[in-house]
């Protein structure tokens, strides 16, 4: 039982007025309930009971069973009597059915529709589409009709055989692209009469025992005069192009697109094992020594995959023309692309300047204890240990914060002045100005400590000490003062992030929230703007990430938080800090981007990811120098590809994670000591490994994957309390686990499986 | 005795921890068996769904040896890892999105039969973590009656409870899922 006894109260309410006839509830309800919200809980709820009619009344095992396709074996659907299930696929279920009044036996699929009458007008749409297309290599239409339930079928040719992926294991070179050639002409015939498939795959392209080639499945397949109508929905990402992936309009280019990716796949099966391109990260093909893939061929294939739909053949008639061209020896007529070689000097070591503020700490630290001696003597001194302090813990600070390589000199200079103010804190309890100064500073400690997402340490446990002394220090302060609202406000933000990092939402989500009352409190200014917009984001993180955690009545949709703070940062005049602008609205970008690949909604996803990456390269420009600029501009190339990897446009995986990798892999060259560095790195290389799982490119996944785990090991030996790095641990095992499952080491796999279990209890903890 | 009948009843004398290694005991095999359910599902062959559950008891209880409160708390570890597989195959079916014929039948025709009802496992599963943040006994009655398909009264036993709480309880439990689930 729950000990809230709000709840308790809304629950008793509830149930008894349930029981009562609906006239009679208003005036138990007066009667009984004086508290405006427990009445409106209580009201709300009784409103979905009188609506909740058959909700969840039959449990999942009836609705399995209501449902399975297998109940339906026997069922005579016009002349003909259903089999078995065949395969189910994104408009209903597919059956091998005989006709029960012919003399011979006639096996046909029939394709049965289950849903809402889009799918319905889809259904009948392939029904047309495919009656007016009449060729060898398509799947025939023979009949079609409505069942006694009013639901649409096809009947079509029953084709017995095996999809194109499999049955080519075993041909030549030759064998395969003549096969592909009928392919080509399916297709090509399919383009004359106006129809573009859209959902060219494997799976959809059977080969009989024969050898003969048949297209199947016309489901969502559009006449060439309606292409503006997109449909991003149905289709299979794996195999679309990036048009298609991005909601654009579709045109016969896009098939000639999946034709290349399903070539590609078929010249490259099963020869991965001949296939070692090692630690390389340019594309499949290029990488892969495979002598079929060089030449003539790459280029063709090349050109088919062009992404812009511009640059790839203009036709499948072409496409195949080129084909037909290799095969008898003649020149093919693409040309091949100019290979671009990416120079990673992203990043320009900067020894002499890290040296350089060694040299300043050591020099400040001589000044200290002077300055401190002559405090003793004199304490007229005190405001000058004071300044000076100050001035190394934020001037000189802030000074070096941007360089590379500079994490931990920061950290020993703040923690040197702490000592400092520390002491000049006690002996003036009762100065305001110096008490806030002080938990300024610790606040400053406690982000080179652990703030997560910047620069840091890697100490958690030491960054919420000193988080939790400013805030301590903070609250001491008279009320009244606008200062020490925004020292308590950050407080109180810097411990949400650190508690985001232990995914503890629920808690950061508080902290956030405290920060929000504070900061809506103080009088408008541009800084308050920026740290307004901050706090939105992060009270959206909370929403999107830890939604599992949130109670119901706290949960609000994150995007809305998302947005809240692109608001406020577009009222700040561009000329206050254009930088600052760019950064933080990338941020927000950002998070929609993920939130709507959360949600599937892959065209928003790509249009804020893509306004994240341009607001982030100009930040780069305007900010040469700066290692956050180049960090959050390659962070954001490997937050796309996560959104990549989750529609399967894996090309654009491997290219975004390559471009993010040589700018990681300095920049946590140049600052050893930094933790996040590391972490970024590991997501890069697991987002590459996951892309290439995908691609099969099985010993490269490896490579990266074991890249990961190195780094990881590290990163949880370094900070033994931190629930995220295990919990990101247990990703990179999954991920080692696929790569051991596909080569068949079942004890590896057996191995990592209890590794994972171990952490996960970990993470349960 | 078998490992899962030792955990039964040292769950039901409330040893810490037992539930946990239940379900861990459980899941692994209940996910073979759905697969192999699957498997000769291509082949042609006609399995109940139900059977999934029915084997898994089988498999691990020595059942002359189990009374049937143990049954029923086996029941309610079923249910839970049916909840677990529905919502991980549920993500994973959003996330890839894969062409059709790799579709396991039998779950697909279970999230099919959730939609037609106007709900999703996904959203079902989240709006259940909810309630149980504050009212977990209603949280438990709605995983056993839906996920477990106990009847009222094997629910009341399982709790240990009468059937007239469940069935109070279950109705508010169904209002405010419905409500979280209402767009």
């Amino acid at each position: 039982m729950t000990a809230d006894p709000f709840w308790n109260n809304v629950r008793s309410l509830f149930q008894t007025a349930a029981e009562l006839p609906r006239d009679r509830r208003a005036e138990f309800l007066d009667r009984e309930c004086r508290d405006a919200a427990m009445r409106a809980e209580v009201e709300s709820l009784l409103e979905a009971h009188d609506n909740a009619g058959t909700f969840l009344e039959k449990s999942i095992w009836d609705l399995i069973d209501a449902n399975d396709p297998h109940r339906l074996a026997g069922t005579a659907i016009g002349p003909y009597r259903l089999v078995r299930p065949l395969g189910h696929g994104g408009m209903g279920t597919v059956f091998l059915a005989v006709r029960a009044d012919a003399d011979f036996d006639q096996r046909v699929a029939i394709k049965l529709v289950r849903g809402g009458t889009e799918l319905i007008a889809r259904f009948r749409q392939e029904r047309q589409i495919l009656a007016a297309l009449e060729h060898p290599n398509i799947a025939r239409l023979i009949d079609g009709g409505t069942t006694a339930d009013g639901l649409p079928y096809l009947v079509m040719e029953y084709v017995d055989g095996s999809p194109i992926d499999e049955y080519v294991r075993e041909l030549s070179l030759e064998e395969r692209l003549r096969l592909f050639l009928q392919l080509c002409d399916a297709v090509q015939h399919a383009h004359r009469s106006l129809v573009i498939h859209r959902d060219l795959k494997p799976g959809n392209v059977l080969v009989t025992r024969g050898g003969t080639l048949k297209l199947l499945d016309f489901g969502i397949a559009k006449l060439t005069s309606q292409v503006s109508e997109t449909s991003t929905r149905l289709m299979t990402p794996e195999y679309a192009s990036p048009e298609q992936l991005a909601g654009l309009p579709v045109t016969t280019a896009s098939d000639v697109y999946s034709l290349g990716l399903i070539l590609r796949e078929l010249l490259v099966y099963d020869k991965l094992s001949a296939c070692r391109p090692g630690l390389s990260l340019s594309p499949t093909w290029r990488a892969c020594p495979t002598p079929k893939l060089r030449g003539d061929l790459e280029t063709i294939v090349s050109t088919a995959l062009a992404h812009e739909p511009a640059r790839r053949y203009a036709s499948v008639e072409k496409f195949a023309d080129d084909i037909r061209n290799y095969l008898a020896g003649r020149p093919i007529a693409a040309r091949p692309a100019t290979f671009v070689y990416r120079s990673s000097k992203f990043v320009r070591r900067n020894k002499l300047g890290v040296a350089a503020v060694i040299a300043i700490i050591a020099i400040t630290t001589i000044a200290f204890i002077a300055t401190l001696q002559q405090k003793r003597v004199a304490e007229r001194r005190f405001d000058e240990v004071r300044s000076l302090a100050h001035s190394v813990v934020f001037e000189l600070h802030d000074a070096i914060a941007t360089l590379p390589g500079s994490t931990a000199a920061r950290a020993l200079l703040v923690k040197r002045a702490l000592v400092y103010l520390d002491h000049l804190a006690e002996e003036a309890s009762d100065n305001t100005p110096l008490q806030l100064e002080l938990a300024r500073a610790y606040l400053k400690i406690g982000d080179v400590q652990g703030l997560p997402y910047s620069a840091n340490l890697g100490d958690s446990t030491g960054a919420m000490r000193s988080y939790r002394k400013a805030l301590s220090i903070a609250q001491g302060v008279p009320a009244d003062d606008g200062d020490a609202s925004l020292i308590l406000a950050d407080a109180h933000d810097h411990i949400g992030f650190v508690e985001e990092r232990a995914l503890h939402w629920p808690v950061a989500l508080r902290e956030h929230q405290a920060a929000l009352a504070i900061r809506s409190k103080i009088a408008h200014s541009i800084e308050g703007d920026f740290a307004q917009a901050r706090t939105l984001v992060s009270i959206g993180d909370c929403m999107y990430v830890g939604e599992n955690q949130i109670p119901a009545v706290q949960l609000t949709p994150a995007h809305g938080w998302y947005e809240r703070s692109l608001q406020v940062l577009a009222h700040i005049p561009p000329s206050a800090d254009r930088l600052r602008v760019l950064h933080d609205s990338s941020r927000a970008n950002q998070r929609l981007g993920s939130f709507w690949t959360y949600r599937h909604d892959l065209k928003r996803a790509l249009q804020y990811h893509d306004a994240a990456l341009t607001g982030l390269e100009e930040c780069m420009r305007l900010a040469p120098d700066d290692a956050t600029a180049r960090r959050n501009y390659a962070d954001q190339l490997v937050m796309k590809a996560t959104a990549q990897n989750t529609y399967g446009d894996i090309d654009g995986v491997i290219e975004g994670t390559q471009r993010a990798l040589p700018i990681l892999d300095a920049l946590a060259a140049a600052d050893p000591k930094n933790s996040e560095a590391q972490h970024d790195l590991a997501f890069a290389h697991e987002q590459l490994a996951l892309g290439l799982i995908r691609k099969e490119r099985w010993s490269d996944a490896r490579a990266q994957a074991e890249q990961v785990l190195a780094i990881r090991q590290k990163l949880i030996a370094a900070d033994p309390n931190n629930r995220e790095d295990r919990r990101d641990m247990m990703r990179t095992y999954g991920v080692l686990i696929a790569i051991e499952k596909a080569a068949g080491n079942e004890s590896a796999v057996a191995e990592l499986e209890a590794k994972s279990k171990t952490i996960s209890r970990e993470v349960a903890r | 005795m078998s490992e899962v009948t030792q955990l039964l009843r040292d769950w039901s004398e409330g040893r810490e921890g037992a539930r946990n290694e239940l379900l861990d005991l459980v899941y692994e095999p209940l996910r073979l068996i759905a697969e192999r359910h699957l498997h000769r599902e291509r082949q042609g062959h006609t399995l109940q769904p139900t059977a999934l559950v029915h084997e898994l008891y089988l498999r691990f209880v020595d059942q002359r040896r189990v009374d049937w409160r143990d049954r029923t708390h086996f029941f309610a570890v079923a249910a839970q890892v049916m909840r677990r597989i529905l919502v991980d195959y549920a993500r994973r079916r959003n996330s890839e999105k894969r062409g059709g014929s790799m579709l396991p039948i039998t779950l697909t025709a279970a999230l099919d039969a959730a939609a037609e009802e106007n709900f999703d496992v996904v959203a079902l599963d989240l709006a259940l973590e909810n309630l149980a943040a504050i009212f977990p006994q209603q949280a438990k009655i709605v995983e056993l009656r839906f996920y477990g398909g106990l009847t009222l009264d094997e629910t009341a036993e399982a709790l240990g409870i009468s059937a007239a709480t469940v069935s109070r309880e279950w109705t508010m439990a169904r209002a405010w899922l419905r409500r979280a689930l209402t767009p």
